[in-house]
């Protein structure tokens, strides 16, 4: 059972920067990749050779740039996207960010994603503060004494050497807005279709989700929301794929027994449980041999198999699913694989791209190495690190939707449902 | 200190002459004990079962002779519990795990749950493997062991590690191949073996797979126990999806 949940830039280490440490970075990635790499040999590439060739230029390395370079050089020899040094300093900036706003488990009742360099109100909590003062749409300007439009310009500079900058950057965001369960916090927003900014005042709320353990990992929430909405459309969503899913998810279909089609929404869904993917795909897929994709590590190659359930269990209508750059690993391997084999409409935006589980480590120096231990080839051979999966139809929130307060994915994959008829 | 150099050269040189099928004999030897082969028709045993991201849980295997295997795991993690089959009635295999959905076992995952669970061939190897050979000498855990190569009657290649001082198997890797979940390739570490009934069995198993750890924990192992044919058989609707 393979985790494939992102997590990412954790354990900091100093920042360090002496020849000595900057050289011990450059011999740490290529360590890595030497014995970590899934298929070295099939790259083509004489790795060995590669650091005798780079090694003269490392060792005249003064500074961290200079040492960066190397490095970035001799990674960009593999001719791979998913490999990427990541610079020490600009997450101390990131760390600065959340200095002074309050801290806590407790839920604002809103999701937020970032259009234009602005961030802005995508989704709200049903009956919590948030849903009623601070409509879908509103821009946030201004959050504990921070300018928002100033966070994203930090945040986007910390990741724009990442690959999945557009994951990193919105799970960081969202993550500024916690704070202590029961207390309240003001917010400065530009409410959509208005030109002038209003503060308004919310509370955190208890987390709605189900509170889990995955590993050694700190316990996390999984929330899972199932609903029929307008036009007999079951719609289902939640927040990352965890083992209740095998029992909410034939629940919910249960209760769209008689609709007239299916939006799983995978917005923000950052990974969880690698597995359950093709668990839950079974339950779409009736034909026998089919599978989401193969992942190959050093010594193993995984079949994501997808085994059909009962006919009688078999959801056989029209499924939308939502995607957009927060939805990464797990997420990225059910909309691939789904999509290849012609079972699902993608709606949306590009995915981030981070199908694997997305090691960072800090090296001597400070600076932190992104890279993948094995490939994810979806069943129609999309490779996924690194380039995400394109929605079928493009459907991304644009100032526009957001000025009238609209889910520009969830209207888009209602129409492509409504056009299938009930006999698709 | 000649005569002794000698001696060793030449006990070495007896361990090194020892065949791959003396050497799984004496292994058989080791673990039967006093036990004969031809008494034991059957074998219950239970334990506790550690899998990566907190999947944990009881474990019960019932084993008996004919190719017959019954295998339950009670297993939890975080707030959800799932109880995972997998069986054998002497012919085929099936597994009813709630994240997969049931399905039946071919090749070499039904070739894998067979060998690992067979109690004909912990009797006796030539039952269960078509050849073995010595590849040499490696040691597991500090432990200097005989490195055997041998493919089951089924096909399925693993290479087993077999202490040169107690002939306890102390590792074996495999490399399951199936189509339906790809080739992944396992290596199991047994370990803190000891006397049940006579029988010197492993109480811990450790599984190396895809750099993730799976550990089964013995609590007890009981011998010769009634077991119904009945507790083996394929259910049904399984017979009918297939």
């Amino acid at each position: 059972m393979f985790i494939c949940l992102l997590l990412a830039f954790v354990c900091p280490s100093p920042i360090v920067d002496d020849a000595q440490h900057h050289l011990a970075s450059f011999e740490r990635v290529w360590s890595i990749i030497n014995d970590k790499h899934w298929d070295l040999k099939g790259t083509g590439v004489d790795w060995k050779a590669v650091h005798e060739t780079y090694l003269p230029r490392a060792q005249k390395a003064k500074t961290r740039d200079d040492m960066r370079k190397v490095m970035r050089d001799m990674i960009h020899e593999l001719g791979q996207t998913h490999f990427g040094i990541l610079g020490a300093e600009r997450y101390e900036e990131l760390d600065n960010l959340k200095a002074g706003m309050p801290w806590g488990t407790g839920d604002p009742g809103f999701k937020v994603r970032v259009v234009d360099g602005r961030v802005f109100v995508v989704s709200t909590r049903h009956q919590s503060p948030a849903a009623k003062h601070v409509p879908v749409g509103s821009e946030i300007v201004r959050f504990s004494e921070k300018d928002m439009r100033e966070a994203v310009k930090t945040a986007e500079k910390a990741f724009e050497d990442a690959q999945q900058k557009s994951l990193y950057l919105n799970l960081t965001l969202n993550d500024l807005f916690s704070g202590p369960e029961g207390d309240s916090f003001d917010l400065l927003i530009r409410a959509p279709g208005t030109e002038s900014d209003q503060v308004v005042t919310v509370g955190w709320v208890k987390s709605l989700g189900q509170v889990e353990h995955l590993g050694n990992l700190p316990p996390v929430s999984f929330e899972y929301e199932s609903k029929v909405i307008d036009q007999n459309i079951g719609y289902v969503a939640f927040n990352i794929w965890l083992m209740p899913l095998i029992q909410r998810f034939p629940q919910s279909l249960k209760e769209f027994g008689d609709t007239r089609g299916m939006i799983i929404d995978l917005r923000g869904n950052s990974g969880g449980i690698g597995f359950l993917a093709n668990s839950i795909a079974g339950y779409m897929v009736s034909e026998r041999g089919k599978k989401l994709g193969t992942m190959n590590s050093l010594d193993s190659q995984i079949n994501f198999f997808i085994n059909p359930r009962a006919p009688q269990e078999q959801f056989d209508r029209p499924i939308a699913v939502l995607i957009d750059g927060g939805s990464a690993s797990t997420s990225e391997i059910f909309a691939a694989g789904m999509s290849d084999l012609g079972r699902v409409r993608l709606v949306g935006s590009r995915t981030a791209g981070a199908a694997l589980p997305s090691v960072v480590e800090s090296l001597p120096n400070g600076d932190r190495f992104q890279y993948a231990i094995a490939d994810y080839i979806s069943a129609g051979g999309l490779k996924i690190e690194g380039h995400g999966v394109e929605p079928d139809l493009a459907a991304p929130h644009t100032l526009e939707s957001l000025g009238h307060g609209h889910d520009a994915a969830l209207k888009a994959a209602t129409q492509w449902i409504l056009q299938q008829g009930d006999n698709p | 200190m000649k005569r002794t150099f000698i001696i060793l050269l030449l006990s070495a040189c007896i361990a090194q002459a020892q065949t791959a099928d003396e050497v799984l004999d004496k292994m058989t030897a080791a673990s039967l004990g006093k036990n004969a082969a031809s008494g034991l028709t059957s074998m219950v045993m239970s334990g506790t079962l550690t899998a990566p991201n907190g999947l944990k849980g009881d474990l019960m295997a019932f084993r008996k002779s004919g190719g017959k295997i019954y295998v339950k795991s009670n297993l939890s993690m975080g707030t959800t519990e799932i109880e995972v089959v997998q069986a054998c009635d002497g012919s085929d295999c099936y597994e009813n795990n709630p994240m997969m959905g049931p399905r039946m076992l071919s090749g070499d995952e039904k070739s894998a749950l067979l060998s690992q669970n067979d109690l004909d061939g912990m009797l006796d190897w030539r039952q269960t493997y078509e050849s073995a050979e010595l590849m040499g000498s490696e040691a597991v855990d500090g432990q200097d062991c005989y490195k055997i190569a041998v493919v089951s009657k089924a096909g399925l290649e693993s290479v087993q590690y077999v202490s040169k001082a107690t002939y306890l198997m102390l590792r074996t890797d495999m490399t399951v191949s199936s189509q339906v979940m790809g080739q992944m390739k396992t290596v199991t570490y047994l370990t803190d073996y000891q006397d049940f009934s006579g029988f010197t069995l492993p109480k811990k198993m450790t599984t190396e797979v895809m750099s993730q750890q799976l550990i089964t924990q013995i609590d007890s192992y009981e011998f010769n126990v009634d077991i119904p044919d009945a507790k083996f058989e394929i259910p049904e609707h399984l017979k009918v999806a297939q």
